[in-house]
């Protein structure tokens, strides 16, 4: 028999016996079956506090050997932890490889974007100027976040082609490609200026459409000089038709994205007014309107033009000194 | 407020991550918070867990009913969901990754959720594209995220974009008890102790560092080194390492002539008693953990117990511990170049000491404490008053000036929010704006665009009708259909605008208010990186208004003093707006900007174009001067941002400016613009007005601006 199990009949007699005692007092032992009951108690007291401390004991053995195991399990899967690493640099170095394909590809994608630099008679001239209205496109939007989204995340927009293509482009085409085409109606006195800054083309009458071509950046009407041109009564009801053929071409090359300016000053007649209002950039006399974005912004065509009226109200006033 | 705190690690193991969780758990209760903490494993006695309930009993422990089956994210965030309806908790802070996406996938805690992920895809090219949506739900789902350090919270925030705005910092907690002792003095017979506490690893130069106290000897230095550990991490390059380390260390502990002594694993309360002995800790390390974006708990806990940590040189520790701090080695020197360096330090050990412990202190207990405190109160949802909620409908086509309010509002369960989303500004599904303004007791529209002429039309009586007028909607020939009457409450970001449309509305001026733009102040504000004083940033260049060649003036003409200058473009491209590119003139004003670049070498080699993206903050660490160059602007936020981040803000003049950001920062012209940022660079006053503009830019903090649109909105 174990010692537990003797512990705990001899408890359980003793308190049986007590009971008895003190259940019958014609034996007149009841004090002394008090005294049973309380030492019986008190064994099986101690006798279970021990025991549970010895359990307690055991317990904490076993979460001893639990921990060497799990350290002995640690130990032993550290390889597999390494197999982890290998793979993950394995898979690293495949990401890699990828990586290296699509940047190819990208960059077959970019030079898809500069036929124009690479194709054609092969000379610098066949180069579309960047300054053209349709050479340096939109980027499209391909999605925009959900509707709701506040903050700075409402902004995020993913577009179809890279955003830096075109700066890219800008940064990169030949120098060729730098050149603006201005197209001037009038007499050739802002010719000089103009050159300074593109290409410049006068228009003449009867080919003022074909004229202003799809790579035009500018289209200047001159009001100074129209008298000494080939156009000279453009303005009056007298010169219609030729108001008609300026009208519709500048209607053209607005369409496409040409800028048109309209500068000096005339006596106000017909279609002075008219041609004012076909005008992105009125400029007379070094002002401009209308001035959306101040006075002072850096434009090269318009600061060339400011040159030339500079010059000319200096040259007005050296004669008088 | 409740705190439910889950970190996806075993809490029978006693390691940095555990003893965060418990410092933290510390830390929230001693600020008087109710913390209940979920346990991933079950468990009878916890070493790191005993200290901190004995100290704080109320904190709650759930625990799983399984013993051999611990609790897998999926299962944790059930289990969190189960305590969340029986606790309601303000605040779930959860660690670890894949514990965070559990958990962020669940409606009931995610409002709620503060995720940490401290195991982040890094660097990254170890970020695939199925990691990366991972992490951009998880931030777009938390309502805050954390991050251990800066570079943390910038890497983070690049990676996943929704977490700009809402990663809050939550650096290592280095317990009490480790700021107990002071320096020893070292000589007249007490040898230089040199202390290593950690795993036993090849990366740790543990290896290497044995060799010390004989290299240190022969330059006439008497010392010791102490190495506390039984750990030892294999390595997959060097299978013998293991070996040959175990085998130098008892060989070492052996040797009575080789002054290393071997102590084992030792308990942390001994750990940080031979901490306090030591006067260097080591922490000399392999090149590979130079990149990390964490900083190392065991330096500060050297550095707290007056033990100076010997460090690698790298560009963290040099912002941590600053440029003087004496020991710094390469990863790649030697043992006698580590015993150079140490002989070098020598006399300068002392001062540096005082140094090292007041840069621990900000990451002592009390420090973490009163961050965490301001964090909970400006970011965790607030307790309702019992009031019924007021409904607010919030109409609009564009929400990117919406960020801090709509943040704001979820923040007041007194606010219930709903959306009338148009899908431009002329655009809407009519049937669907009548259903959600249907039961509104406040309709804000953010625009007085079309929308606002929709609601003023269609308005219940019982509802009330706000309007923001930002300043474009001036020129909509749609304001002449709108009921003006109909407006209750007028809202304008600045006077000039306030003035302008109560001319042309002919509004009542007691239904107008002025509420500027706000920012997060707290967000923005980080540290400046060395060398911002000479960056120049602007944010945002299209349309041309906004005078990005006015930019380039203001650098040629830098350049020509100093040509340290940069300016730094962080804008979409006009292309990429098809409604500003079409516009000839603007488009050939920015061919003649992009020209004016590429045509200039001066100019291309101190320009940088920056993509747009929302982590502003933390590209506004690199710039010290932010630059408004407008023609015009109803308020301009960039400045804003970039005040509160610290940079000083140059305005040009124009209409409306001073009113906003007063006189000090306005410039008549580009040459005044210069010589401003010039002046104060040669005087080196650019610290003092970096801090001016911070702290004129809390008039815009969101906490002070919130609370005028929370009267405005609650009298609904």
């Amino acid at each position: 028999m174990k010692f537990g199990t003797l512990v705990a009949v001899l408890g359980t007699i003793g308190i049986v016996a007590a009971i008895v005692l003190i259940a019958v007092p014609a034996l007149g032992l009841q004090s002394f079956g008090i005294a049973v009951a309380v030492a019986s108690l008190a064994g099986l007291l101690g006798f279970s506090l021990l025991s549970s401390r010895r359990q307690h004991r055991a317990l904490l053995r076993e979460i001893s050997r639990v921990d060497d195991r799990v350290s002995r399990v640690e130990y032993r899967t550290e390889p597999v932890h390494d197999i982890r690493g290998s793979v993950a640099k394995t898979s690293g170095g495949m990401r890699e490889a990828l990586h290296h394909l699509k940047t190819l590809v990208d960059d077959d994608r970019h030079s898809a974007f500069l036929p124009q630099a690479q194709s054609g008679d092969g000379t610098a001239s066949s180069l579309p100027s960047v300054f053209g209205p349709g050479t340096i496109p939109v980027s499209p939007v391909q999605t925009r976040p959900k509707m709701h989204v506040p903050g700075r995340n409402a902004a995020q927009q993913e577009m179809k082609v890279p955003s830096e293509r075109n700066l890219g482009y800008l940064f990169q085409a030949p120098d060729a490609a730098l050149e603006r085409e201005i197209a001037l109606v009038g007499g050739d006195a802002l010719v000089a200026k103009l050159e300074s800054v593109g290409k410049v083309s006068l228009v003449y009458p009867g080919t003022a459409v074909t004229a202003v071509g799809s790579s035009t950046a500018f289209l200047i009407i001159d009001l100074d000089t129209l008298s000494e041109s080939p156009w000279r009564g453009v303005l009056d009801a007298s010169g219609t038709r030729l108001y008609q053929e300026l009208h519709t071409a500048v209607k053209v090359a607005r369409k496409r994205g040409t800028v048109v300016i309209v500068h000096g000053d005339t006596v106000p007649t017909h279609f002075t007014a008219s041609v004012d209002k076909l005008a992105h950039v009125r400029l007379n006399n070094n002002r401009m309107e209308p001035a959306h974005w101040g006075s002072d912004i850096h434009s090269e065509v318009i600061a060339a033009m400011g040159d030339f009226e500079q010059q000319k109200s200096n040259d007005e006033v050296t004669p008088q000194r | 407020m409740k705190i439910l705190i889950y970190a996806d690690l075993d809490l029978r193991l006693i390691d940095g991550s555990s003893t965060w969780l418990a410092s933290l758990a510390e830390v929230l209760s001693a600020g008087g918070h109710q913390v209940q903490l979920l346990s991933k494993v079950r468990f009878s006695e916890s070493r790191v867990l005993d200290r901190l309930l004995g100290r704080y009993p109320d904190i709650g422990l759930d625990i799983p009913e399984e013993e051999n089956s611990p609790l897998d994210p999926n299962g944790a965030a059930a289990r969190a969901s189960q305590l969340q309806e029986q606790h309601d908790f303000d605040l779930i802070i959860v660690r670890g990754f894949n514990a965070c996406v559990a958990f962020s996938k669940h409606e009931d805690l995610s409002p709620n959720l503060w995720s940490y992920i401290t195991d982040l895809p890094f660097p990254v090219d170890e970020l695939s594209k199925y990691q990366s949506e991972r992490l951009e739900q998880v931030a777009s789902r938390s309502r805050r995220m954390f991050a251990q350090t800066e570079a943390a919270r910038s890497y983070l925030e690049a990676v996943a974009p929704s977490a700009s705005g809402r990663t809050l910092l939550l650096p290592p907690m280095v317990p009490d008890e480790a700021y107990e002792s002071d320096f020893s003095t070292i000589g007249s017979g007490t040898p230089l102790r040199l202390i290593y506490a950690g795993k036993l690893a090849k990366q740790w130069h543990t290896r290497e560092m044995l060799a010390l106290p004989d290299a240190l000897r022969d330059r006439g230095v008497d010392a010791e080194l102490v190495v506390v550990g039984d750990k030892f991490q294999h390595d997959v390059d060097a299978p013998a390492w293991v070996d040959d380390m175990r085998t130098a260390l008892i060989a070492a502990e052996e040797d009575e002539n080789s002054r290393v002594t071997w102590l084992g694993g030792l308990a942390r309360n001994e750990v940080l008693k031979q901490l306090s002995r030591a006067h260097i800790g080591i922490g000399w390390r392999s090149s590979v953990l130079d990149s990390s974006l964490e900083v190392s708990t065991k330096a500060l806990e050297y550095a707290a117990s007056s033990t100076l940590p010997l460090l690698n040189l790298s560009a963290d520790h040099l912002s941590l511990w600053g440029e003087e701090y004496p020991l710094l080695v390469s990863s790649e020197d030697s043992v006698d170049d580590v015993a150079d360096c140490i002989v070098e330090a020598m006399p300068k050990l002392a001062d540096a000491v005082a140094s090292a412990r007041s840069t621990a202190f900000e990451f002592s207990m009390d420090a973490a404490a009163t961050r965490l405190d301001r964090q909970l109160v400006r970011s965790a949802r607030k307790t309702p008053s019992g009031c019924a909620p007021t409904k607010i409908v919030i109409s609009s086509h564009d929400f990117k000036f919406l960020g801090e309010l709509v943040d704001g509002l979820k923040q007041q369960p007194d606010f219930e929010l709903a959306f009338d989303g148009w899908t431009s500004l002329h655009n809407h599904d009519e049937a669907s704006s009548i259903e959600i303004k249907s039961d509104a007791d406040v309709v804000f529209c953010e625009w007085a665009g079309p929308s606002l002429v929709w609601h003023a039309a269609n308005k219940s009586p019982s509802t009330k009708l706000i309007a923001r007028l930002h300043g474009f909607e001036l020129r909509g020939a749609w304001l002449d259909d709108l009921l003006v009457d109909a407006v209750d409450q007028w809202v304008f970001v600045s006077d000039r605008y306030r003035r302008m449309a109560i001319d042309q509305l002919q509004l009542d001026e007691g239904k107008t208010s002025i509420i500027p733009n706000m920012v997060d102040a707290d967000d923005l504000n980080r540290p400046k990186l060395a060398g911002s004083e000479f960056q120049l940033g602007m944010v945002g260049i299209v349309g041309f208004g906004k005078r990005p060649d006015r930019a380039l003036d203001l650098l040629e003409t830098l350049l020509e003093h100093d040509d340290r200058y940069m300016l730094r473009f962080k804008s979409r491209p006009p292309w990429d707006y098809a409604h500003e590119w079409q516009n000839p003139l603007q488009r050939q004003l920015y061919l003649d900007f992009y020209t004016r670049i590429r045509n200039s070498e001066l100019l291309k080699s101190h320009i940088a174009f920056e993509a747009f993206s929302p982590d502003i903050a933390s590209w506004l660490r690199g710039v010290g001067f932010v630059l408004s160059p407008s023609h015009n602007e109803s308020f301009h936020l960039a400045p804003v941002e970039g005040m509160a981040s610290g940079a000083v803000p140059i305005v040009w003049q124009r209409e409306g400016a001073e009113e906003i950001f007063g006189k000090d920062w306005i410039v008549g012209d580009t040459h005044e613009a210069a010589e401003k940022i010039l002046g104060l660079n040669r005087s080196f006053e650019f610290s003092a007005a970096s801090s001016r503009a911070r702290e004129q830019s809390l008039r815009w903090d969101r906490d002070r601006v919130l609370q005028q649109w929370f009267e405005i909105l609650g009298e609904g």
